[in-house]
C-alpha cells in the first residue's frame, strides 16, 4: 500500500483527485464490507482509474510505476526540475 | 442398477426445479456446494436462477447471486423472460446481488501480490444481509481466467465454501468445461469445493439441440444414474426423470378382464385383457388397428374408465372425426376429463420426454386404459430399436404398478397376401423382438380369398391366460368391428 500511495501522489496533484480506501486496513468490518461492495472491489490492492471513462483497474503490486500506470492510460509525469 | 440409493445422514434441500429433485432423490446436499458444469449455452445458468427464484418464493429461502459472468443487469433481465421479477425480491431484500460480472473487461493485473478478501467479505455480507440459505456462484471459471494467482482464487473459493459448511447455506455453482477438457472444469473446481457435480451438455439431434444432464458424483448420497434429458420452457427448466425400474410391484390381476366390447373378440380372449396387461396389436395399414384400440378405450370410458391415447400416428383432430363416424365422440369425453390426447414432435423424439408426457396424462385424469398409436411411429422416429424396448420396458413396469391396462399398434408391413396354410408366415421380427415385452399379441391380416380381401385375426399369445387360438375373420362396419365366423381355409 504504501508503494501505492506513492505512486499516486504525483498526477493527482497535477490532473485531480484521488481518494484511497484502507478496506484491507480497516478495522471497520462493516465499513469494509460496505465500501468493497460500493466500489465493486474483488481484490486488494486494487487501484481505479474512474475519470476520465472508461473505468479501468489494477490489481496487485504497484511498486513498478511504470506498467501499472501505461495500463490505466495514464502518462507517468516526471517531477519538475 | 438405474440409481445408487444409500442411506445417509445428509440431509437434502428441494431445488424446486421440475423434475431435477426426483433425479437427485430429494434435491441437493444441504449446507454443500454442488457444481454445475459444462460448455456454453448449456443451460448452466438457467439452473442456478431457478434454483434461487424457487428458493425464495416456494421455500421462503432468501438467496445471493454471485455474478462473474453477467452483469446484475443483464440477469435481472434475462430473467423476466421466465417470469421471475428479481427486482422485486431485491426490493424485499429476498434477494441480494455480488455483481462482479461487469469487471471481466476492465481489470489488469500488476504481480500476484494481492488477495481476494474483499470478495469473501461482500458475499458473507450479502448472505447477512438477506439472511440467505442459498447462495449461486455463476461463472466461476472467470474468475480462474481473469486472476493469474490461482492459489489466491482456490484459497478464497475454499474460504467461501467451508465457512458456509456449518452456516447451513446451500451452494450451487457453474464452471465452463470445453469439449477438450479432460476434467470437469477447466481449472479442476471440483476437486476442491465441490461436494456434488451436475455435467449438462447440448446434442445435436437431426432437427433440433437436445439437452441432458447426468449427475457424476454425490459425496455421501443417493441421486440417479444416467443420462437424463431436459428443456428450458418459458417457465423454467423441465427434467424428465426416469422411472426407476426396480421396486415395482406388478398389479397385474387375471381375474380383472379389461373387454374391447367387440362381440366376440371378448369371448376369444378369455373375457378381454388381463388387468396390467400389455398387449401387442400387431398389423399392416389398414387392418383396423386404430379401430381395436379405439374400441378398446370406448369400452373403458362407457365402464368408467379413464383413458389416455398417444396419438402418434395421426393428428388428433383426425382421429377425433373417424372416431365420431362411428358415433364416438371423444371431443365430448375430452372436455369431460375421461379420455386425455398425448402427442409429440416425431422428429427427435425423446424418450424421457414422451414417457413424462405419458405418465402426466395418465395421471392428470387417473387413467386405467392406454392406446400408443403407433410404437411402428417410434421405431421409424428417432429411436433406435433398443431404445424403443428400454421406453417399453419402463413404460410397462410403470403402468403395471399401476395396474394400467395398454395397448400399442405396432405396423407389421408382410402381412398380406400369405399363401394356404401359411397364415403366420408374415409375422416379423419387430413382433418378435418386442415380444419379451409384450404380455399378449393379438395379430391382424389380410387374405386375398375368391377375388376378395379378408381381414383375419388370431391370439397368438395372452399371457398367464386362456384364449382361442384359432382365426377368425373380422370386418370394420359403421359403428365398430364385426367379428366374424371361424376362419376356415
Amino acid at each position: 500500500m504504501n508503494s501505492t500511495e506513492k505512486t499516486k501522489d504525483k498526477p493527482a496533484e497535477e490532473n485531480g483527485k484521488l481518494s484511497r480506501i484502507r478496506v484491507a486496513e480497516s478495522n471497520n468490518l462493516e465499513f469494509k464490507r460496505k465500501e468493497a461492495e460500493k466500489h465493486n472491489i474483488i481484490a486488494t490492492p486494487t487501484l481505479i482509474k474512474a475519470r476520465p471513462k472508461p473505468e479501468k483497474r489494477i490489481v496487485g503490486d504497484l511498486s513498478n510505476k511504470e506498467r501499472p500506470l501505461t495500463s490505466l492510460d495514464l502518462e507517468v509525469v516526471k517531477p519538475r526540475q | 442398477m438405474q440409481s445408487k440409493r444409500k442411506k445417509s445422514a445428509v440431509e437434502k434441500v428441494f431445488t424446486g426445479i421440475r423434475g431435477l429433485d426426483e433425479v437427485l432423490l430429494g434435491g441437493v446436499p444441504k449446507g454443500r456446494s454442488t457444481l454445475i458444469t459444462g460448455g456454453t449455452g448449456t443451460g448452466k445458468t438457467v439452473i442456478l436462477n431457478e434454483f434461487l427464484y424457487q428458493g425464495i418464493t416456494q421455500f421462503k429461502e432468501n438467496g445471493v447471486y454471485v455474478a462473474f459472468e453477467e452483469s446484475k443487469m443483464d440477469i435481472i433481465k434475462n430473467v423476466k423472460g421466465f417470469g421471475w421479477n428479481y427486482a422485486s425480491l431485491i426490493a424485499q431484500k429476498k434477494l441480494a446481488f455480488v455483481d462482479a460480472g461487469a469487471l471481466r473487461e476492465m481489470t489488469f493485473e500488476s504481480g500476484q501480490n494481492y488477495d481476494l478478501s474483499p470478495l469473501i467479505e461482500r458475499v458473507k455480507y450479502a448472505l447477512k444481509k438477506v439472511k440467505a440459505k442459498r447462495l449461486v456462484i455463476d461463472g466461476l471459471d472467470n474468475l480462474f481466467s481473469r486472476f493469474q494467482n490461482k492459489d489466491a482464487v482456490r484459497q478464497a473459493l475454499y474460504q467461501i465454501t467451508a465457512e458456509l459448511k456449518d452456516s447451513g447455506v446451500t451452494v450451487l455453482m457453474t464452471a465452463e468445461k470445453l469439449g477438450s477438457d479432460k476434467g470437469l472444469s477447466r481449472y479442476g473446481v471440483e476437486e476442491f469445493v465441490a461436494d456434488g457435480v451436475i455435467e449438462i451438455e447440448l446434442v445435436k439431434g437431426q432437427q433440433q439441440f437436445l439437452r441432458r444432464m447426468f449427475a457424476v458424483k454425490f459425496r455421501g448420497t443417493g441421486f440417479r444414474s444416467g443420462i437424463i434429458e431436459f428443456e428450458i420452457t418459458d417457465q423454467g427448466l423441465l427434467v424428465y426423470p426416469k422411472i426407476p425400474v426396480e421396486n415395482v410391484v406388478a398389479k397385474t390381476d387375471f381375474q380383472v378382464r379389461k373387454g374391447f366390447g367387440i362381440k366376440g373378440l371378448d369371448d376369444i380372449l378369455g373375457g378381454g385383457i388381463p388387468q396390467g396387461h400389455m398387449v401387442l396389436v400387431s398389423g399392416n395399414t389398414g387392418t383396423g388397428k386404430t379401430m381395436f384400440g379405439m374400441h378398446f378405450l370406448k369400452q373403458g370410458i362407457s365402464e368408467g374408465e379413464n383413458a389416455v391415447l398417444v396419438a402418434l400416428e395421426e393428428p388428433v383432430e383426425q382421429v377425433k372425426k373417424t372416431a365420431l363416424s362411428h358415433g364416438w365422440d371423444f371431443n365430448r369425453y375430452e372436455k369431460e376429463g375421461k379420455v386425455s390426447f398425448v402427442t409429440t414432435n416425431l422428429i427427435d423424439i425423446s424418450n424421457d420426454r414422451l414417457l413424462y408426457q405419458i405418465i402426466s396424462a395418465v395421471e392428470g385424469i387417473n387413467a386405467k386404459r392406454v392406446l400408443v398409436d403407433s410404437i411402428s411411429t417410434l421405431l421409424s422416429a428417432t429411436m433406435s430399436e433398443e431404445q424403443v424396448r428400454q421406453f417399453l420396458l419402463q413404460l410397462s413396469r410403470y403402468f403395471k404398478a399401476k395396474g394400467i391396462t395398454f395397448i400399442m399398434n405396432c405396423l407389421s408391413s408382410t402381412s398380406f397376401g400369405a399363401a394356404h396354410g401359411q397364415l403366420l408366415s408374415s409375422l416379423v421380427t419387430n413382433e418378435m423382438r418386442l415380444s419379451s415385452v409384450t404380455d399378449g399379441i393379438i395379430m391382424l391380416l389380410f387374405v386375398e380369398r375368391g377375388q376378395r380381401i379378408k381381414k383375419l385375426l388370431t391370439v397368438l399369445k395372452l399371457r398367464g391366460s386362456q384364449h382361442s387360438k384359432e382365426i377368425f375373420s373380422f370386418e370394420i362396419e359403421k359403428g365398430g368391428i364385426k367379428m366374424g365366423e371361424k376362419y376356415e381355409e
